[in-house]
């Protein structure tokens, strides 16, 4: 493990300008990656995220390239949390009052989305969603953590010839979704 | 944007269809969050910074103590080292250098002790030749001679007593107590009043002679100076002493005494 960069170094020691230079690099792959994942809160998972970044930051040992990989182990591991709570909580009985809630902000979000001409992102987060999730977890920190597939087998757990083989099924399907999409 | 080269083989490698897909997810799926958004971000990770410093700090001070406890162990356990060295050299070399101490302590404490023994000695000496002399003085008789001896005997015990009752004059109570037969007991200065009421005692007799008693003659009884024997009247006939302002009185006897009585006095 290398030195920490100064950048990261002044993170560590708490420096403002640090913190939010990590900020701007990495609030938008990783909102991203939380958003395209379906998280329920993605804004919520995010701050938890970097919050844990902060705290972990001073037993980091690496050098830039490091630290974007474990960002995203972090992240992804925070999603997978997350499922898991969301799982046993779907055993439990839903509340009418958060349900009505729930469908008021789904139905807002569309008429939302529609106005402000997100379809492009509603679009990929769909077609992302139709694919395999060991599939949509590595087209996602392929290309939105800019991970190598290396860095992607270790923080899946895979090996990097797997990961090749579902990267390359996860483009092909998303290839002929948004073929299908445009002549439709 | 680093595009994924990690193909080595043709195989490998990115189509065109591929590329643009990715390409299009990025633009998707990477914007920038929103300003609120951003600013609870922000406010979290400076809060989460300052926690960890704090911890930080507190585990610092904590390294901070146990290095300082560390180290006192072993400025203690040096310490405790040197002390115990210096104990058994102590202990070794110690004997003689007390020893020596001891004598001189010694000698000096002997020296100050003979110093100190001389002196009484001498003064009970120098005192008894006094006393020697004026009892062999031929110049007064009787009561007068026995007041004088007495005055000199008694000279050194005087600031001994805690306290002289008013006595009055030996002589003059000598001529009294002939007066009334010269029969008088003579009791001790401690007797309390009222007890061997009707008890007589016989006086000691001072041997008659040319020469009056020697001191540490009658009347003297209990209650005395131990060391002044020959203070005492030699009267040998008063009818009581008085003590601390108290006259004790006996009561006559009702036979006269076996004893001889004394003659004090030549008038007697």
């Amino acid at each position: 493990m290398s030195a920490l960069t100064p950048r990261l170094a002044a993170a560590a020691a708490g420096e403002p300008w640090a913190l939010e230079a990590i900020y701007e690099e990495f609030a938008p792959s990783v909102l991203g990656y939380l958003r395209a994942q379906s998280a329920a809160e993605p804004e919520d998972l995010g701050s938890e995220v970097f919050v844990a970044v902060v705290r972990g930051l001073s037993h980091f040992r690496g050098d830039e390239r490091d630290f974007r990989s474990w960002v995203f182990s972090i992240t992804h591991r925070r999603l997978m949390d997350e499922r898991r709570r969301l799982a046993r909580r779907r055993d439990e009985p839903a509340d009418p009052a958060d349900m009505t809630r729930r469908l008021a902000h789904v139905a807002a979000g569309d008429v939302e989305e529609e106005a402000l001409g997100q379809l492009g992102q509603d679009r990929a987060i769909r077609a992302v969603a139709a694919l395999t999730p060991d599939q949509r977890d590595v087209v996602l920190l392929r290309v939105l953590a800019d991970l190598s597939v290396e860095e992607t087998a270790e923080i899946l757990g895979k090996r990097k010839g797997a990961v090749k083989t579902l990267q390359r099924r996860a483009l092909r399907a998303l290839a002929e979704r948004f073929q299908r999409e445009a002549v439709s | 944007m680093r595009v994924p080269n990690d193909y080595p083989g043709e195989m490998d490698r990115l189509t065109f269809e591929e590329t643009q897909v990715m390409d299009r997810l990025r633009g998707a799926l990477l914007t920038a969050p929103a300003p609120e958004v951003a600013a609870a971000h922000l406010a979290s990770m400076a809060a989460a910074a300052e926690s960890v410093a704090g911890a930080a700090g507190v585990e610092e001070r904590g390294n901070a103590m146990r290095a300082f406890t560390g180290r006192r162990g072993v400025a203690l356990a040096a310490a405790a080292a040197l002390a115990l060295g210096a104990g058994l050299a102590a202990a070794v070399t110690l004997p003689d250098e007390a020893s020596e101490r001891a004598e001189e302590v010694q000698a000096e404490k002997a020296a100050g002790t003979n110093g100190q023994d001389d002196g009484p000695s001498v003064q009970s000496s120098t005192h008894g030749d006094a006393v020697s002399a004026v009892a062999q003085d031929d110049s007064n008789r009787g009561c007068e001679h026995g007041r004088a001896v007495s005055d000199v005997a008694s000279s050194k015990s005087a600031d001994n007593r805690s306290s002289d009752g008013p006595k009055g004059d030996p002589c003059e109570k000598n001529e009294k107590a002939g007066a009334k037969g010269a029969g008088g007991k003579a009791w001790g200065h401690g007797d309390p009043p009222g007890k061997r009421v009707g008890q007589t005692k016989p006086a000691r007799v001072a041997p008659v002679k040319d020469k009056p008693a020697k001191a540490g003659g009658a009347g003297h009884g209990r209650g005395g100076s131990k060391s002044d024997d020959s203070t005492a009247d030699t009267t040998g006939a008063t009818d009581g002493t008085s003590e601390g302002g108290t006259t004790t009185a006996p009561a006559p006897s009702p036979e006269p005494s076996p004893t001889p009585s004394i003659e004090v006095s030549p008038a007697a």
